[in-house]
């Protein structure tokens, strides 16, 4: 089972761990990086960095790593958006392949994005490489340089990731990560500083299934703003539907409260 | 008895909801007015829905004979609804709605703890008596009796009830209180904080700083456990309503006693509906749900506010 958690650094990172490092100063960048690269060869990785064409990475090219640079690869700097997830799916079956114990991924998200990249774009790719990363031996470190993104992209990726890296930034209130091919989980706080940021996740993920199944164990409070976003994320699709599992008794109680355990309403909670 | 004169009730110029003081003197004053009361209702097949203190309802089911209650006479459990009053109207919809369904006219009979109450929840229940012209003005008509013990409630409590019931009871006649005067409400002042107090400003983003504060005041407190989470849930909407409607910001103050732990925030905005968190929300609707749900998850909640000054909404949670 994956556990939302915030690590001190990346040398704790682990296969099936798909990390948003909020990267505060460019000079703090380079040795967590290398020293999470050097981890994976240690350990029979093979290390794969989505990124700029830095002296940084020599030594952790072929025959055990690869380093693709989206600027000068075919599309270039406008990168097709599933680029990412379908290179990194390919490199991890490559890498079961050729035998290695796991794909370890380090990925420059300000080389690979536009710089006009949206919270929603973000949402979408963050979930889908999530999904990859829980269910295959792959591990994914997503670099987001602080000063390069929006606020609002940052704070949506922080969100859609199960682990989070950057003091001094602040861990996100709530994260939406996977659980199995057909569930997710949510865990933290949903309210309305973080509401924008969960209609946005919930919104991505129900546009690609009928059900989404939401686990909520680690959801220690959700407000009424959070719950109004996730009736009417359900309600702007037709035919969608939002299953809650496994909510505290607080939760319940606030839902049955808010009139939302109506049977019209596309969101229901279940024991 | 003499059955009381009811000339008055379908009176065309009388308001579709009829809110009647009655002051009696001890229990067989309350049985007198409750029991021909409900005798009326049933000789005129209404219903009547009756809201008192146990040891009342023990009385009056005795005086009724059997258990009191039949297809037209119910007893409701206000004990199940807590202490705050703010929680008294969406149950008196509730209740009404449940009866006009079943195409049956209703009265009610509501007497408050008065005996019981903290002197913060008599103000509160005070001010749901006012509230109760104002909520019922467009409801279908009904008939609320208010029974007030002269011997035991509070001079304060007593003479602003004569102030908010336009009919009343009164020698065994119904009819208009000439005492009855469409004021707007006179809040008392909130008392001051009973212990030391612990003050954050807060702005946009800080819901969690708001919530660490309150949990670790609170849990100093000896509140714990599903309370707390509740608390927080509150304390979230109250500091999100400043933030987006109180002018972005607020002040929270927090303090407790071995009794109750209070969290009182203040902002530069205004509440101008008086009914504000009264009415249960419908999944559809915009907004109207932070005050409705801090109302049923606090034991007290007291809001003042006016243009010039701002808003302060108190809330406090029972320790015991």
């Amino acid at each position: 089972m994956r556990i939302a958690r915030s690590v001190a650094s990346l040398g704790r990172v682990d296969i099936g761990d798909h990390v948003c490092w909020v990267v505060p100063r460019p000079g703090d960048f380079r040795s967590a990086a290398q020293g999470y690269l050097s981890d994976g060869t240690q350990l029979g990785d093979k290390v794969m960095v989505v990124g700029s064409s830095s002296p940084a990475w020599l030594e952790f090219q072929a025959p055990n790593g690869l380093l693709v640079d989206p600027a000068v690869a075919p599309g270039g700097v406008g990168w097709d958006v599933d680029a990412l997830v379908t290179l990194v799916r390919q490199e991890a079956e490559t890498a079961d392949r050729q035998g290695f114990r796991a794909l370890r991924v380090l990925a420059e998200m300000d080389r690979i994005w536009p710089a006009d990249i949206t919270a929603e774009q973000v949402a979408d790719q963050e979930l889908r490489l999530d999904a990859l990363t829980g269910g295959t031996a792959a591990m994914m470190v997503c670099a987001y340089a602080s000063p390069g993104f929006a606020p609002k992209v940052l704070e949506q990726a922080a969100s859609v990731h199960p682990h989070f890296a950057g003091h001094p930034a602040q861990p996100p209130s709530f994260q939406i990560f996977n659980e199995s091919a057909d569930c997710w989980r949510v865990s933290g706080v949903v309210d309305a500083d973080g509401a924008g940021a969960f209609r946005v996740a919930v919104t991505g993920l129900l546009r690609s299934m009928a059900t989404l199944r939401l686990r909520c164990d680690g959801l220690q409070l959700m407000d009424a703003v959070g719950m109004r976003t996730l009736a009417e994320a359900a309600a702007a699709m037709p035919g969608r539907k939002i299953v809650l599992e496994r909510a505290n008794p607080t939760v319940r109680r606030c839902w049955e409260l808010l009139g939302y355990d109506d049977p019209a309403v596309p969101a229901e909670l279940v024991p | 008895m003499t059955p009381p004169r009811t000339a008055e009730h379908g009176d065309a110029t009388a308001p579709a909801f009829r809110h009647e003081l009655y002051a009696y003197q001890g229990d067989s004053g309350f049985l007198r007015g409750a029991v021909s009361f409900i005798d009326d209702a049933r000789a005129a097949d209404e219903t009547v829905l009756v809201a008192v203190g146990e040891d009342k309802q023990v009385m009056l089911r005795d005086a009724l004979g059997g258990s009191g209650a039949d297809r037209r006479v119910s007893f409701v459990d206000t004990g199940a609804l807590g202490r705050n009053p703010g929680r008294l109207i969406p149950a008196w919809h509730d209740w009404i709605a449940k009866s006009v369904s079943d195409g049956l006219p209703v009265r009610g009979i509501s007497e408050s703890p008065w005996g019981t109450a903290t002197p913060a929840e008599r103000g509160e229940l005070r001010y749901h008596e006012w509230l109760l012209n104002l909520t019922f003005a467009a409801s279908p008509a009904w008939w609320l009796l208010c029974p007030y013990d002269v011997t035991t409630v509070e001079a304060a409590a007593l003479e602003s009830a004569r102030l908010c019931h336009p009919f009343q009871l009164a020698e065994g006649a119904h009819g208009r209180n000439p005492a009855f005067s469409d004021e707007p409400f006179r809040f008392e002042e909130l008392t001051p904080a009973c212990g030391p107090a612990t003050t954050l400003a807060y702005g946009a983003g800080a819901l969690s700083t708001v919530r660490g504060t309150v949990t670790e005041c609170a849990t100093r407190c000896g509140l714990r456990g599903a309370r707390l989470q509740e608390l927080l849930v509150a304390v979230t909407e109250v500091a999100a309503n400043s933030i987006r409607h109180g002018g972005g910001s607020g002040t929270l103050r927090t303090w407790g006693d071995s009794d109750v732990f209070v969290c009182e925030f203040h902002d530069a905005g205004h509440i101008t509906d008086p009914l504000a968190g009264r009415s249960r929300p419908v999944p559809g609707q915009d907004g109207g749900r932070g005050l409705w749900l801090v109302h049923q998850l606090c034991d007290l909640v007291q809001i003042r506010s006016a243009p010039e000054s701002g808003t302060t909404v108190r809330l406090t949670m029972a320790l015991r």
